[in-house]
């Protein structure tokens, strides 16, 4: 009698168990994946900022902003000096 | 007793039937259980296989295609990602206003929206593809059933029109069409991967099984090209063929020790970043996939030949007079008379009777043999789809005409990127290296074309070109030395040569004491008037190769006085080089 009491005290626990890690895995499964939307977000995030670095550093963007904003201009041929090391 | 013959009858009916109710009971609990038995252990598989194939999905993962980026990292394609916005029409259901919102969040009219879910009988149709990913969280978050978004990826080329030709473009479903995108599409894909799913009766995913195989992103791919030089060449190149109200353009910068193409750009180009009108005359890189007759400029090699041969010297004196000569039963013209000429001088006025009757004096089989080195008709093993090799016919065939035509460059074809190939040979001291669209990190084979001293004599004499008294003043670059050619190709059209039709070629190299850069320019019917070589294509020549040499940091070679001091003059003199500079008189 009191090893069949032991007995079912063990089933009831492993039952336990088995839900108790059950409920642990969804909660982890919700946890990666909402971590994997995140990824995904600064994915995008990373790829648009990369665009757009590149937007704002976009040749002809330079060059205009600095003849007209800035004054610059190409120097000329005379006025270059050149140093040999 | 009656009563007691009644009850014994009816107790013996009563127990058949009792026995008979058992017995069917028993029946029915063995035919229970061996149906439970049948469905859970002899056709278990079959069923949960059944099952599973109800519920459980593998889906494909997309994957990550590489980045295209230049000599110095700057970034020329990215892939983003994107959603797609799909339906299911056999779920679809929505209401007049949920409809509305949906077309208004996706841009798209009602109409378009209803005849997309109008079949039931289908099971997916795209509303829209490759939205930005807000869009369609928008669109997902109005929860109509049927409406959904996956996941999918983007290319971006942040350069556009700049480097269209060269990177080309991927179809919708992220494989390269075009230029580099196609030639290393493998290299750039990656590997899609996939995942297990449960999906619920809706088809919903309700949980991720289990990664079966993580998605391989693609590798990036380095070009050879420098998107400072590409952007240069890009806006003179442009600028020139509208000026010109040219046909065309092309124009191919070479580093000339190694043979990287540096920059390759073409006119008219297209924007890769939503082409909608697209056809093959615009998407064409026509730098590599066009040949044309490089007329002028191949004649600086037959001197080179000659010279190789040591059939004349610098200074062997030819006369020209009367500026035109017989061959055959054709006639070679100058267009002018120039009288005796030396070969230096029949290079610098690009005289075709000067050019003939050294070419005659050539054994036929040496002059294929060096041009056929020089890589006319040879493939460039570029790898870019269309390559063209152009064309060089066998010298077997060659009566005096064809040899004397192929001397001043008709007769054969080559690309613009051929041509730039064949002045790596003059530019490298004689030894010519493979071109080459992929950033090199050891160098590349080569072969020896003519000797050094060749290589260099022809060069001399290609800087008298450059001059007041040669055909390409225009190509002058201030500061440095720069040795070029000409060249004004009459077109060849239905009836054979036309008249008003021309093309305009520059190929040159600076700086001329030890080139650093090979440029070819190509401009197509030049027809707002001028048409020379040295009037369309040298100007573009020089100001890119301007603007080419100063971001390169490659010092000048012409001595222009003060201009140039060393170090240790400014330091030894104990002021700032400004100092010294401001002293100098110029």
């Amino acid at each position: 009698m009191r090893r069949l009491l032991c007995l079912l005290l063990i089933v009831v626990s492993s039952a336990l168990g088995v839900v108790y890690t059950k409920y642990r895995s969804r909660m982890l499964f919700v946890e990666v994946q909402r971590l994997e939307q995140e990824l995904e977000a600064y994915e995008v995030e990373w790829g648009q900022l990369q665009l757009e670095q590149n937007t704002w550093a976009e040749h002809s963007r330079i060059e205009r902003l600095a003849r007209s904003r800035l004054e610059m201009v190409l120097p000329q041929r005379q006025s270059i000096l050149y140093i040999k090391p | 007793m009656l009563i007691n013959q009644t009850k014994l009858t009816e107790d013996m009916d009563y127990a058949s039937r009792w026995r008979f109710l058992l017995v069917a009971l028993i029946a029915a609990m063995i035919g229970l259980v061996g149906r439970a038995v049948d469905l859970q252990v002899l056709d278990r598989q079959f069923l949960q296989h059944e099952g599973d194939m109800r519920h459980v999905r593998v889906i494909p993962v997309p994957a990550h295609r590489g980045r295209i980026i230049d000599r110095n990292g700057e970034l020329l394609a990215i892939s983003t990602p994107v959603k797609s916005v799909w339906v299911n029409p056999k779920e679809f259901e929505a209401s007049e206003q949920e409809l509305k919102a949906v077309g208004e969040v996706l841009g798209l009219p009602v109409k378009d929206i209803r005849t997309r879910v109008a079949d039931p009988s289908r099971g997916f149709a795209y509303l829209k593809r490759r939205i930005s990913p807000e869009l369609a969280d928008q669109a997902i978050a109005l929860r109509i059933p049927g409406l959904y978004a996956d996941r999918e990826y983007r290319r971006y080329y942040p350069a556009g029109e700049v480097t269209s030709h060269l990177l080309g473009f991927n179809n919708i479903d992220d494989h390269g069409q075009e230029g580099m995108e196609l030639a290393y599409n493998d290299w750039l894909r990656g590997v899609p991967g996939s995942k297990r799913i449960i999906r619920d009766g809706q088809r919903r995913i309700i949980e991720d099984v289990e990664n079966v195989r993580p998605p391989v992103p693609g590798k990036d791919l380095a070009l050879s090209i420098d998107q400072r030089l590409q952007y240069l060449a890009y806006r003179e190149l442009k600028k020139a063929v509208m000026h010109h109200q040219a046909k065309s353009g092309s124009l191919v910068l070479l580093d000339a020790q190694n043979g990287e193409v540096l920059a390759m750009v073409n006119q008219p180009s297209f924007n890769p970043n939503s082409r909608l009108k697209l056809n093959g005359g615009v998407s064409r890189n026509r730098a590599i996939t066009d040949v044309f007759e490089p007329g002028s400029t191949v004649k600086p090699f037959l001197v080179a030949c000659a010279l190789e041969l040591g059939l004349v010297r610098p200074d062997t004196i030819i006369d020209t007079t009367p500026g035109q000569m017989h061959v055959g039963r054709n006639v070679v013209r100058d267009v002018h008379n120039y009288g005796v000429l030396d070969v230096a001088h029949i290079l610098q006025k690009s005289s075709n009777v000067g050019v003939t009757k050294i070419a005659l004096s050539l054994p036929s089989n040496k002059f294929w043999a060096f041009y056929n080195n020089l890589g006319f008709g040879q493939p460039l093993d570029t790898g870019f789809p269309g390559e063209a090799s152009g064309t060089l016919s066998d010298h077997q065939g060659w009566n005096s005409f064809e040899q004397a035509t192929l001397s001043f460059g008709y007769g054969l074809s080559a690309s613009t990127l051929q041509l730039g190939r064949a002045y790596l040979a003059l530019a490298n001291e004689g030894v010519m290296p493979m071109v080459g669209l992929l950033k090199r990190d050891k160098p590349v084979e080569s072969h020896r074309i003519m000797s050094a001293r060749t290589a260099i004599s022809v060069r001399t004499m290609l800087e008298q070109v450059v001059t007041r008294e040669g055909t390409a003043l225009k190509a002058e670059v201030p500061g440095f030395r720069v040795a070029g050619k000409t060249g004004t190709v009459k077109k060849t059209g239905a009836n054979g040569y036309e008249k008003a039709s021309y093309l305009s070629v520059f190929a040159g190299m600076a700086p001329a004491s030890k080139p650093k850069l090979v440029m070819v320019v190509m401009i197509d019917e030049p027809s707002a008037g001028e048409y020379y070589g040295g009037a369309v294509a040298a100007p573009v020549f020089s100001s890119v190769m301007e603007g080419a040499l100063r971001l390169l940091n490659i010092e000048p070679d012409k001595d222009e006085g003060p201009a140039l001091i060393t170090a240790q003059q400014g330091e030894a003199a104990g002021r700032t080089p400004q100092l010294a500079r401001q002293d100098g008189s110029i």
